[in-house]
Parts: C-alpha cells; structure tokens; sequence
C-alpha cells in the first residue's frame, strides 16, 4: 500500500514538472523577437543561427523541449549567454542554492521553533488574556511585510547597535559564527510573517482538536494536560501547519528576492529575477523546473509525514 | 564687523570656506603626510551589476570603476580634461591627424604573464573596431565598432610601435583610445580565448580576477604590477577589493553606516537624498564628480510624430528645466542650457528650446494643423523603479500642461536596452553623453561614424548598422554631421570650439534630442580608507578624482586593518 503511495507521488510530481516545463518552453516559442535575436543582438545572422541550433529552436516546440528536457535531467540547465561566451546555468546555481537553501531552512526551523509552542499555549488558554495577547500580537506582526521587518532591523541591529552585519553572506567555511552572523537579519524578516502564520494555523486546528471526544475521553481517565496537548492534540493538529510549511519552503526558495537583495545574500531568487531581466531563457526555464521540482518533492514530503502523524489521512487518500 | 567671524560663526565660516575649496577644487582630503600601509582588503558597493568583459559587455558607472581594477586604458585624461599616455609610452600624429603612432610601454605584462607590445595593442583594436569578428576570431565589439569606424587600418611598424589611418583627421583621436574609460587593455589570450571572453577579464591593471558573477567582482592585488609609489613601494597597496551590486540605495548607505562596506557609489539620478545625509555624516567622507554627464531624451526623428519638427519643438518646450531640476534633483544638479553641459567643447546655448508653455502650445497645435492629428507619444520606464516612474511622471505633467498625451511604457531595463538601440522607441530618455571632450559625445550625434567611408571594413557586412546605431535620435543631417568632421580636423582649440559650438546650435534649434538637467555620481568612504586622489599620472598631473566610474585604486590603502 505503501509502494502504490509512493509510486502515486512519483507520479503527481512528473505530471507537475512536465506541465510547469513545458508551459514555460512554449512561452518561448511565443516571444516575438527569436531569442537568439535578444541573446545576440549584434551577433552576425551566421551567429544567430549557430545559436538557435544550439538551444535546440530550430526542432520546433516538442524537439526544443525534448532537447531541454534531455540535458535538464542530466544535469545540464542550460548557459547564460554573454555576448563574447557563455556561463554553464550550473556554475552560478552551485553559489545561488546553498544561500537559498540554508535560508530556508534556518527560517522554517525559527519559525516552527516558535509558532509550536505559542500554537499549542495558545490554544490550551483560548478566550483567556495569554490567548489575546498571543493573537493580536500576531495579528500585528502577519501584516507587517517582510521586507519591512528587515529595513528595522537593518537601522536598529545594524546601523544603531552595529552587532549584526547588514550584508553579504558567508559559508561554513568562513566560519561558523561568520555564517550565522550573515543570516540572523534575513532569517528573522523572513520568519516573524511565518511565525503569525503557523501560531494562527496551529491554533485553530488544536481548538478543534481540543474539543473531540477522545480528548475528554483522556482527560476523563486523568492523563496529565501536557500528555493530551503533546501526544494526543498536537499531532492531528499538524497536519496543516506542516503542508503550510512544505507550501513556503517551495517558495522560500525562488521567492526570497526582496530579503535577499536586502540583504544581498543572492541566491536562488536572485538568479531567477536575473535570467528574467537578462531574458536569458533557457536559464529561466531551468530555474522554473528547478523550483517546480522542489515545491512537488516538499509537498510530498509532508504527505508522508502526516501518514505517519495520522495514519488515517494515509489510508484515506489511498483508499480514495 | 571685526567680530562677524568670532566664535561659532567663525568655525562655520572656515568649515565652509574648507568645504568649498574642496569642492570647486575636487580634492579629497589628504593622508599625504601619513606613509600608506599596504595590505587590507576593502568592501565596496556599487549600483551597477556585471554583465561581462569582453568588447561588447559594457560595464556600467560604478561596475566600471571596478573593471578598472582589472583593466587600464592606453591613455588616461587628467584632472584638466586632455588625455596622455598611461600603457602606452608615447604617441606621435601626422601634421594633418590622420595618422597615429601609438608606442607601447616597457616592461608592462598581463595577467597571464604574456607582455604588452605591439602585437598586442594589434589585437585590442582589431578587435573593438571588429576586423576579428569578420575573421570568426573574436567576439562582437559591440558598440564598439561604431566608436573605432574613423579607423582606416592598424598596423604594427616596430615591436612595440602600432600605426593608426584614419579616414577623417582626427585631433581627438586619443580621447577616441580612451572612450571615457572604457577601451580597456584586454589580454590577447581573452579576446581570442573563445567562450571566456565574457567571463574571464585578463588585463594589467593593479588588481586580478579572484571570481566574478552578475552581482560581485573580488580581485586580489596582482604581485606583477608595473607601477611603484614615490618611495618604490610596490603598488597597489590593498590585498584585494570586493565590489557588491547592491540596487536598493539603502542598502549602500546602511552597509557604509553599519561598517559592512568601506565604500560606496552614488549617482544623483533618485539618490540625491541619500547622498545629503552621508554629507552630514562625520565618520565618511563624500566626494563627487564634475557636473559632466548629461542625460538625454531622445526623440526619434525617423518616426512619427518626432518626425516633424513642431512635435520635437513641443516637447522641447514644454519641459520645465528648472521646476524639474528643483522637483526631481532637489536642485543637486543643474538644469540643462544646452544638449552638453557647461564644461563640454559642444557647449552653446545658442538654439536650446527652452520651457515655454505658450510656444508649446503653439507648436502642438502647428503639428495637429500640419497632420491632422493630436500630438501624442509613448515614453518607457523601468517597470518597477518608483524613480523612474516619478521622473516619467513629472516629465507627463509637463507635457499635459501643453496638450501633449504621453503615454507611459513600463518596461524592464532590459527591454529598453533591447529596442533603444534599434532605435525602436518614439522618445526615450537615457545618459549616453559625458565629458569634456566629444570622443563620448559626437557618437551619438552624428548619422555614420565612419565618416562615410565607403570602403570601411563593415560597410558591407551586418555590422554596418554600428555607424548609425549610437544615434538614439536616429537623425540625418550632413551639414551638422561636416560641422563635427570639420571642427575634429580642427587643431587651434578656440577655433575648434567655434565650430563645435556651430554643430551644438544646430543640433539643438531644430530639436533633435533635448536635455533636461545635468547629472553627477558620488562616492562616499570610511575614514579609514586612504590615498584617495593622490597618485598621480605616470607621466604627471592628477587623473580626475572622482568620475562616472569612481575613483582609481591603485594608490587606496586601509588604515587600521
């Protein structure tokens, strides 16, 4: 039942990243000017043509794709172009997506690190005054943008403190401390919208939850509050928050743009915002599959885990 | 009176008299009596991102400043505007300009260990005049090939002693070598190196390529350097320089003021704001360019309705110079009398339209009497940019104050870049022109580059759209186009003036391109940056302290590492 599961998901996933690919290399086919035009527009007609037969344009739009897709699953994303040469699409990702990759996940773990805990409290004292103060506090924080949280903490932590650097990123290899001390700023802007979220989501699943038969059932038989929030409440509370979560690391990704260029960390978004304005394509396109691919693989992730959480939702869906 | 100066007041008034020396002067303020220290490394952001290095990638203002830590030029322009040797060691004309001898410096190698020689200077500009592009050897020079299409051939006469033809006499020819900074020294093994001529910058200049992508460059000192300080330290000072493309003004003035950057650039196109607050600031010091570059609106005299000379008078009319300069450039700049500013040889006041609403009006209605049609037009903006939607704003209010519709095109940097130079817009504005000198002026003013040289190189290959490609206008007009030929051939600089300023007056009284304010950049640094402005020329004078593309490197070094 499991391998069927699974097989399903593998399945959902191609459908995915085939339509999202080959959505995008039709729109190519639709710019009005050759694209080879735009990535050389001073180049000699002989250049041009040499390019198009490079990118695979001149198969029409089901040999282009097959062409991508073939190189694309192999690894090669593709070139930029330049107008004396080209850079591998690899190259500049193998800098971009550690960034973006570390980003997210120091984001996801602060925000979830807190929205659990205020979730569950919350919930546990829902109408009481912690619970008001909870919500609207972070009623108050989810409508303050990202970007917003990060130009205070720019002038407060960075500019008037000077504790924090206000840009660039660092790697592990600079150092351990030199690479927590890049990302402090631009995980906290990105987490503080993402903490309001989850907090919002985990309570109202846990009042509910709170309110089942089973859970007065266990309270009947004197099993301790922290028992029944934690083993019994908060794991069929989860599910949401969990498939919110997978939701936003797809995004966090590709979609980090504003608090990278903030921050100047570069990464994955920046990439993608580049290609757009650089009309580099054929980088685009990869790009495009790249994130697609991570946003299906996150999203089946989280269906395995809440089959796990609640083995219910598992068979349901199997059994739909 | 003998106390007008006591006190307070006295500390403001010297503090002031201090600042304008300084500024009138364009001096940074001296470490000269302290010895400078090598090492240290410096952090610098930039507005400008990195698009490539070969001939046709053309780095922009402050992404140039850092190419040049990488790249030197043949000649270099002093602090006076005239433009003397720097790689190269000598240069000798022909009494009529049409030819040059171009002699390479001793002893200068690139990066690659491969020496600078005749061969090489062969190679550079073969290259951006597009000879090797023809041969399939090198990349495309871009636009380039328009800048170089005076030159007739290049040919080496001794090993390190190029000879340049030209077609047209050409006084300026060196300012030509130099275009405003830009026509670098590229090692050979670059140019003919295939793929990595974009991604690989392999020059001579003080600092090497430690890595590069679209928004950083970090270079490291480069041990071979051929200069030496006055005491024969071996230059450049700094270990190595990292140039962040950092687009949100605030992110530049934050780093500078969080000590996350020791430098950082400016331009007074929408951060004029910024700049002012880093001038209050004590611990940084703010230097800024001459008022030398002069952002135009092109109006694209081959289509409709700029076509038609009442459409290009309209417009001209209706912009109001000052209330802009006052409105947008918080009076920073100045506001435009001319096409070219005040330091330029083309500088005339002579036939500039100027803001009168009255003989808008008039021309607009001239235009709807003579075509039968209301006076409108579409004018792009970087989609995205809230500058350049409040400049294209401010410039629509103008024109609907005159009965003119404008209509706005938000489009991508890009996008603008793509069809401005198809000269596919009706009107567009972009700064194209800069300097003192018109080796980065008359490109963009005149029909054929080559001076219609018949049998030039790319006369009959695809490239020949690169003698007519700079002129965004897209305007044909010989009379003008003989006044710059004329006054180029012309070597008594006062005559030569004369006839530029002939060419000026034309251009502007039948409204070809206009301009609305002048513009300016600023660099602003820590105090513990040092050497700024003081090494001088290899063969004396100062270069210009402070340009479109910043400062020079060579002889900045860091105090306190």
């Amino acid at each position: 039942m499991r391998a069927t599961f699974f097989l399903q998901r593998i399945a959902q996933l191609l459908i995915v990243v085939f339509c999202v690919t080959f959505g995008c290399s039709l729109l190519i086919q639709l710019v009005p000017v050759s694209p080879a035009e735009i990535l050389l527009p001073v180049g000699s007609p002989e250049e041009r043509a040499l390019l198009t037969a490079e990118i695979g344009l001149d198969r029409g739009p089901i040999g282009y794709y097959v062409k991508w897709l073939g190189d694309f699953v192999t690894g090669n994303f593709g070139k930029i172009y330049y107008s004396g040469g080209t850079e591998e699409v690899s190259t500049r990702l193998a800098d971009a997506f550690p960034r973006s990759m570390w980003l997210m996940i120091y984001t996801q773990i602060l925000a979830l690190a807190i929205a659990i805990p205020l979730g569950v409290w919350s919930a546990y004292r829902v109408g009481r005054r912690a619970d008001r103060v909870i919500s609207n506090t972070l009623f108050a924080t989810s409508s303050i943008p990202s970007f917003a949280i990060a130009l205070v903490l720019v002038l407060v932590i960075g500019v008037r403190l000077q504790w924090l650097p206000t840009l660039d990123y660092q790697p592990y290899s600079a150092g351990i401390w030199e690479h927590f001390k890049h990302m402090i700023m631009p995980v906290l802007s990105l987490s503080v919208g993402l903490i309001a979220s989850y907090t919002r989501l985990l309570r109202a699943d846990m009042i509910a939850t709170l309110r089942e038969d089973y859970i007065t059932m266990a309270a009947s038989k004197g099993l301790t509050d922290r028992r029944i929030l934690w083993r019994h409440a908060f794991r069929p509370s989860s599910i949401t928050l969990f498939t919110s979560a997978a939701l936003n690391m797809g995004g966090l990704i590709g979609g980090a743009i504003v608090i990278e260029t903030i921050f100047a960390t570069y990464g994955v978004g920046f990439e993608v915002f580049a290609a757009i304005n650089g009309r580099q394509y054929i980088a685009l396109q990869s790009l495009v599959g790249l994130i697609s691919i991570f946003y299906v693989l996150f999203n089946m992730a989280v269906d395995f885990i809440a089959g796990f959480v609640d083995p219910r939702t598992r068979d349901r869906r199997v059994n739909a | 009176m003998k106390h007008l100066f006591k006190g307070g007041r006295r500390k403001v008034a010297a503090v002031m008299a201090v600042a304008l020396v300084a500024s009138l002067s364009q001096v940074a303020p001296s470490s000269a009596a302290v010895k400078p220290t090598s090492g240290g490394t410096l952090t610098v952001g930039i507005f400008d991102s990195f698009p490539g290095y070969c001939m046709a990638d053309n780095l922009a203002n402050s992404a140039l400043m850092a190419g040049r830590t990488i790249y030197e030029t043949w000649v270099e322009q002093r602090a006076d505007g005239k433009v003397v040797p720097y790689v190269l060691s000598a240069v000798e004309n022909s009494p009529d300009f049409k030819s040059w001898k171009l002699t390479v410096r001793d002893g200068v190698q690139f990066h690659d260990g491969t020496p600078v020689n005749g061969d090489a200077l062969v190679t550079n500009l073969q290259a951006l005049r597009g000879a090797l592009t023809l041969l399939g050897r090198a990349p495309s020079p871009g636009t380039a090939g328009g800048f170089t299409a005076n030159i007739v051939d290049v040919v080496k006469v001794a090993t390190n002693t190029v000879q340049v033809n030209l077609y047209r006499p050409q006084v300026d020819f060196l300012e030509t070598l130099y275009a405003s900074g830009r026509f670098f020294v590229r090692a050979p093994s670059q140019i003919l190196g295939g793929a990595k001529c974009s991604t690989t910058p392999i020059g001579t200049g003080p600092f090497k390529l430690v890595s590069t992508k679209l928004n950083e460059l970090v270079v490291a000192k480069n041990t071979a350097y051929w200069r030496e300080d006055k005491n024969g330290t071996r230059l450049p000072y700094l270990d190595g320089i990292t140039f962040t493309f950092l687009v949100e003004t605030a992110s530049r003035v934050s780093g500078l003021k969080s000590k996350s950057l020791d430098m950082a650039m400016f331009t007074s196109a929408g951060e004029v704001k910024q700049i002012r607050d880093l001038q209050q600031n004590k611990s940084m010091t703010v230097i800024e360019s001459p008022e030398e570059y002069y952002p135009s609106i092109w109006l694209n005299n081959r289509v409709a309705p700029f076509n038609n000379k009442n459409a290009r008078l309209a417009f001209s009319y209706a912009v109001d110079r000052v209330d802009y300069n006052k409105v947008r450039q918080r009076n920073y700049t100045s506001p435009a009398k001319s096409i070219v500013g005040p330091n330029n040889i083309m500088y005339n006041e002579k036939g500039f339209i100027q803001f009168d609403l009255k003989k808008a009006k008039d021309a607009a209605a001239a235009y709807k009497a003579e075509t039968g049609k209301d006076l409108e037009f579409s004018f792009p903006y970087t989609a995205g940019s809230t500058e350049s939607l409040a400049n294209v704003t401010q410039i629509q209010k103008y024109m609907t104050a005159a009965g003119i519709k404008m209509n706005l095109l938000p489009l991508t940097t890009a996008e603008i870049i793509q069809r401005a130079f198809p000269q596919q817009f009706q009107a567009m504005a972009l700064l194209l022109m800069e300097g003192t000198g018109t080796a980065f002026i008359a490109p963009f003013i005149t029909s054929d580059t080559s001076g219609g040289n018949q049998t030039h190189i790319l006369r009959k290959t695809p490239l020949a759209v690169l003698y007519g490609i700079l002129n965004l206008s897209a305007f044909t007009d010989t009379t003008s186009d003989e006044l710059i030929w004329q006054a180029k051939a012309t070597a008594n600089a006062a005559a030569r003036k004369k006839v530029y300023a002939r060419a000026t007056e034309l251009i502007q009284s039948e409204a070809r391109l206009t301009t609305i304010t002048y513009q300016k950049y600023a660099l602003a640094y820590r105090s513990n940056v040092k050497g700024v402005g003081e090494l001088g020329l290899t063969q004396g004078g100062q270069r210009k302290l402070m340009t479109n593309f910043g400062i020079d490197f060579t002889g900045v070094w860091k105090s306190g590492k």
